[in-house]
């Protein structure tokens, strides 16, 4: 019957949980495996701080070389020596990205185009670009104009 | 989320964790109604304020200011190594003992006095349905029992966030369901019937009776006058016909008169006769005069429409449409048909519907009399019955009636 | 009582209505107070409230003082990869050099970060992947999933190797405890697991929130996990006592993120127009943003230049300095091409190690990558205007 179905306003809350009998089933995903835990041996990052003792890092299973060189190593990093680092990588960036709009030459009524197939852009970068709509993307769009014809 | 629009639950009580503060500020509602009653002012005073303060127990101002209001540059330092160290060692400590818990022993055995007391779980098993049924609610732990309740410290009561406008509320509504196909509570139209006090008469044109009244008299009207034509015409005609008749007979007569007066010429009497003769012997060799009225009709039909219609045609014609002369009953006919020639005017099926039963009841219905003397024939006469129907002289199969015993020596 | 200097006291003079009904509210209390003699501890709170922590003095204080500037953000990349909407992000924290990204398409995806290309698709939810988190410790991802599963993935094997079962339903985040061997996981059924990373045993069950939780995060020192729910409210946790140490209800409506601050014992919780700074380990406010027109912020990050970025529901994007709670630059994302208009929102975001870049998860399924502006400078671009009193104070 649909009038008995409800919407579920409430989820169900993990805090009044039954207790789990325990039974003969052993799922396949919960049998041993994997009893070993790997734990990573590079060198600790160091937090920008000035003292040895606010080093998060406790474990002792990593080798931290927490000397003073390379603390000092790591705190000289000032902000002035990013920003140019930054500007640097920037410029390089924009350089690459920097596409030089092609502006045909003006010939007057001869540039003007009806009929003839190569003159203005036939815009091919509209087959890479990407839209987030899939109906109205070019893939989709080739597709139906071949099937619907 | 949309939970909090639905109304209050039914049955549960909600949450609890205010009840404290709830039954304080009832109370402080009370004594401030008492307040102008009451001469000893400073007692309610003090009393109110101390509820103030169980009220506010929770909430100092302090927790509503920014602590980095006054310095934006306070020192809020990362916590030192030997914390950290210190909080994983406590807390692998207290996991460590979690997992190696072990169960709760079988048999616990205290002395309490002179007396033993020994708790012993029995061992059961886990898949079995356990003795205890599931009844009424299930004991959850509240672990803030010891502790005060949490007071919310944002304002709750704050008007631009509960006052929603109607129009938002409209773009929100959601129509009840009414379907096409489901009507599971069984709801129905209110039908109104026109002699309902007080309710509309919706009238329905008087036309449609009026029309289809119409339609039937105009019917009955057409058909008794078509009746009454028909009639006028067959009387008439009937007249014609005798007319006609009693004319030749009084010919004929006129012509046997001649005859047995003069000798008359033989030609156009003949003639006549022969036409005559002819057609009625065609006709009177069959015996039907019925039929002459149909051929003299159809000859007729013929020369008023101009048509040339043979004789063959119109005999033929004729010859159809005649009855004969013996009728027999149609049952006749139908007697092989359906072999129960007597049948209830209301029956509408020939053959019975369960045929098997009624060849069973027929057939296979032992005939007792002839039972009891294969009966007898085979086992001869040592048989119980056979003896007592041989003393009785009668075959008697219902329950055995005693007579009063009689002694032979009585008899004889 | 000291007297200000006139520009002081001509805002105070601008002000003055607000200031009123404090002043007057204080009075009455102390009037109270000083009329019942028993009440002790009351009058001295209130006296000491008002030397020390009086309106006035701290309106002069902060007015006294300049929030910091930031250059401002600017949309770097857009990457187009995903097929559902971008749920969760997360930086490799050691090498800096990846980032994975976690989708309602149920897969997981890891990108380079210098080039931007996609390294790796990792499919193994069956439901749309809600949180991720890298561990510093371990060659290990966790992700949290609508399936109600935890998954462990070595990504040494690039495969997933532990499942923790054990949730009610959906799980929406997922964090690695800093110093011991342990994941806390939260998600619909409103309770904190906390699993074992070996034995994939659910060894901490805190109950407390009564309402979905949408974020928790690890700390190393007591509380040691800090929870947020649909409920409202912040729990800070004792684990060992298997309850909450304290809880936070200033927020009116779901919280819906929290940000753990990378060189300060603090952290910020975000509900809607409202995200508010705390100190730990007590919990109590440090600072109330300046967010009272963002809308509702799915996400927060904290830069360990004190910048925090809140993310909202509609696309608005708001960069605020983190110490004064100055809302320093507002913008809107620009979903793709081909989105339709409500396809505009932010879900998640990150900072990546260094600090100097931003990714942003968002409803349009792409990925977008914001750098500070290095052109941008005190002079040039000063970004919003300090408005002091906007936030001080919020009920």
């Amino acid at each position: 019957m649909s009038t008995s179905h409800r919407p579920q306003l409430e989820s169900r809350s993990g805090a009044k949980a039954a207790g789990y009998t325990s039974t003969s089933i052993e799922h396949a995903r919960s049998l041993p495996g994997h009893k070993t835990i790997k734990y990573r041996v590079t060198e600790p990052d160091v937090i920008r701080s000035e003292d040895e003792d606010k080093i998060m890092i406790a474990d002792e299973n990593q080798k931290h070389k927490n000397t003073e060189d390379t603390v000092k190593k790591v705190v000289e990093t000032n902000e002035q020596d990013t920003t140019k680092s930054l500007i640097k990588i920037s410029k390089e960036q924009r350089a690459k990205y920097s596409v030089s709009k092609p502006v045909p030459k003006n010939k007057g009524w001869r540039s003007s185009t009806t009929f003839s197939r190569n003159r203005n852009d036939k815009s091919k970068g509209e087959k890479d670009e990407y839209v987030n709509n899939i109906t109205k993307s070019s893939y989709h769009q080739d597709f139906i104009r071949k099937i619907t014809k | 989320m949309f939970s909090s629009q639905l109304p209050p639950p039914k049955y549960s009580k909600g949450d609890d964790s205010l009840k404290n503060e709830k039954e304080l500020i009832k109370a402080k509602i009370l004594l401030q109604k008492k307040n102008g009653s009451d001469d000893n002012r400073e007692t309610i005073s003090d009393e109110l304020d101390s509820i103030h303060r169980q009220i506010a127990s929770n909430v100092k101002f302090e927790d509503f200011i920014p602590l980095r209001q006054r310095n934006f540059n306070i020192e809020i330092p990362l916590p030192s190594l030997e914390s950290i160290q210190e909080t994983q060692s406590r807390t692998l400590h207290f996991l460590s003992k979690l997992q190696n818990r072990t169960e709760t022993p079988r048999d616990t055995v205290t002395k309490i006095g002179n007396r033993e007391i020994r708790m012993s779980t029995p061992v059961q098993d886990p898949l079995q349905l356990s003795r205890f049924k599931r009844t009424g609610k299930i004991y959850t732990p509240n672990l803030d029992q010891n502790e005060t309740p949490t007071t919310i410290l944002h304002d709750s009561s704050s008007g631009k966030s509960s006052k929603i406008s109607a129009e938002e509320r409209e773009k929100w509504k959601i129509p009840t369901l009414v379907s096409q196909w489901k009507n599971p509570n069984g709801y129905t139209v209110a039908r109104v019937i026109g002699n309902g006090e007080g309710s509309e008469i919706k009238e329905i044109n008087s036309g449609f009776s009026d029309l289809s009244e119409a339609l039937e008299k105009a019917d009955h009207d057409a058909k008794i006058r078509l009746q009454e034509k028909h009639e006028l015409k067959r009387l008439a005609y009937e007249r014609e016909v005798e007319a006609k008749e009693t004319k030749l007979k009084q010919l004929a007569e006129n012509r046997r008169k001649r005859i047995e007066e003069r000798g008359v010429s033989r030609k156009e009497p003949l003639r006549v006769e022969k036409a005559e003769s002819k057609a009625s012997t065609n006709t009177s060799t069959k015996g039907n005069s019925g039929n002459k009225i149909l051929i003299n009709k159809l000859r007729d039909i013929a020369k008023r429409e101009g048509r040339d219609i043979s004789e063959k045609v119109i005999l033929g014609a004729a010859e159809a449409t005649r009855t004969p002369a013996v009728n027999y009953d149609s049952r006749l006919y139908m007697k092989g048909a359906a072999s129960s020639a007597r049948r209830h005017e209301e029956q509408l099926y020939d053959n019975p519907l369960f045929v098997q039963q009624s060849i069973d009841s027929s057939i296979y219905r032992t005939d007792y009399n002839k039972l009891d003397d294969q009966i007898e024939s085979e086992n001869g006469s040592t048989d119980v019955m056979s003896k007592v129907r041989k003393e009785t002289g009668t075959v008697n199969r219902g329950p055995i009636e005693f007579t009063k015993a009689v002694k032979k020596e009585d008899k004889d | 009582m000291a007297t200000l200097p006139t520009h002081l006291q001509q805002e105070l003079n601008d002000h003055k209505a607000t200031l009123k009904n404090f002043n007057t509210a204080t009075e009455d209390i102390l009037q109270k107070n000083m009329a019942t003699s028993k009440s002790l501890a009351v009058r001295e709170t209130s006296a000491a409230s008002f030397d020390n922590h009086s309106a006035l003095e701290r309106r002069r204080q902060l007015f006294m003082q300049k929030p910091k500037w930031h250059a401002s953000w600017k949309l770097h990349t857009v990457i187009n990869g995903h097929l559902g909407w971008v749920r969760c992000v997360a930086t490799d924290c050691v090498s800096n050099k990846w980032f994975v990204t976690g989708s309602n398409d149920t897969t997981i995806k890891v990108w380079d970060m210098s080039t931007n290309k996609l390294k790796l698709t990792l499919a193994g939810h069956a439901m749309g992947v809600r949180g991720l988190a890298v561990s510093k410790r371990h060659p290990y991802m966790f992700s949290a999933s609508e399936d109600k599963l935890v998954k462990c993935w070595d990504l040494e094997k690039n495969a997933a190797i532990r499942d923790y079962y054990g949730h009610h339903s959906g799980v929406h985040t997922v964090a690695i405890h800093p110093t011991l061997d342990l994941i806390a996981s939260a998600g619909r059924d409103s309770v904190v697991k906390l699993w074992d990373i070996r034995t994939k045993e659910a060894v901490v069950t805190l109950v407390g929130h009564k309402g979905p939780i949408n974020k928790v995060y690890c700390l190393p020192v007591d509380p040691q996990i800090v929870s947020c729910s649909t409920d409202a409210t912040v729990i800070l946790w004792d684990i060992i006592a298997g309850k909450g140490m304290k809880t936070l209800t200033h927020h009116k409506r779901n919280v819906r993120d929290l940000a753990l601050h990378p060189n300060e014992f603090s952290f910020a919780s975000a509900c809607t127009d409202d995200i508010r700074s705390w100190r730990l380990p007590e919990g109590s406010l440090l600072t109330n943003f300046a967010s009272q027109e963002t809308g509702i912020i799915n996400t927060l990050s904290i830069n360990e230049d004190g910048v925090l970025f809140a993310g909202s529901d509609n696309g608005a994007m708001s960069f605020y300095d983190y110490k004064s709670g100055h809302l320093y630059q507002s913008t809107m994302t620009r979903a793709t091409k081909g989105s339709l208009e409500s396809e505009k929102g932010i879900l998640t975001s990150t900072f990546d190690k260094s600090g100097f870049t931003l990714i942003t998860g968002e409803t349009d399924k792409s990925i977008k990558i914001w750098k500070q502006s290095v052109e941008s400078n005190p002079t040039d671009d000063p970004g919003l205007p300090w408005n002091p009193m906007s936030s001080s104070q919020r009920f």
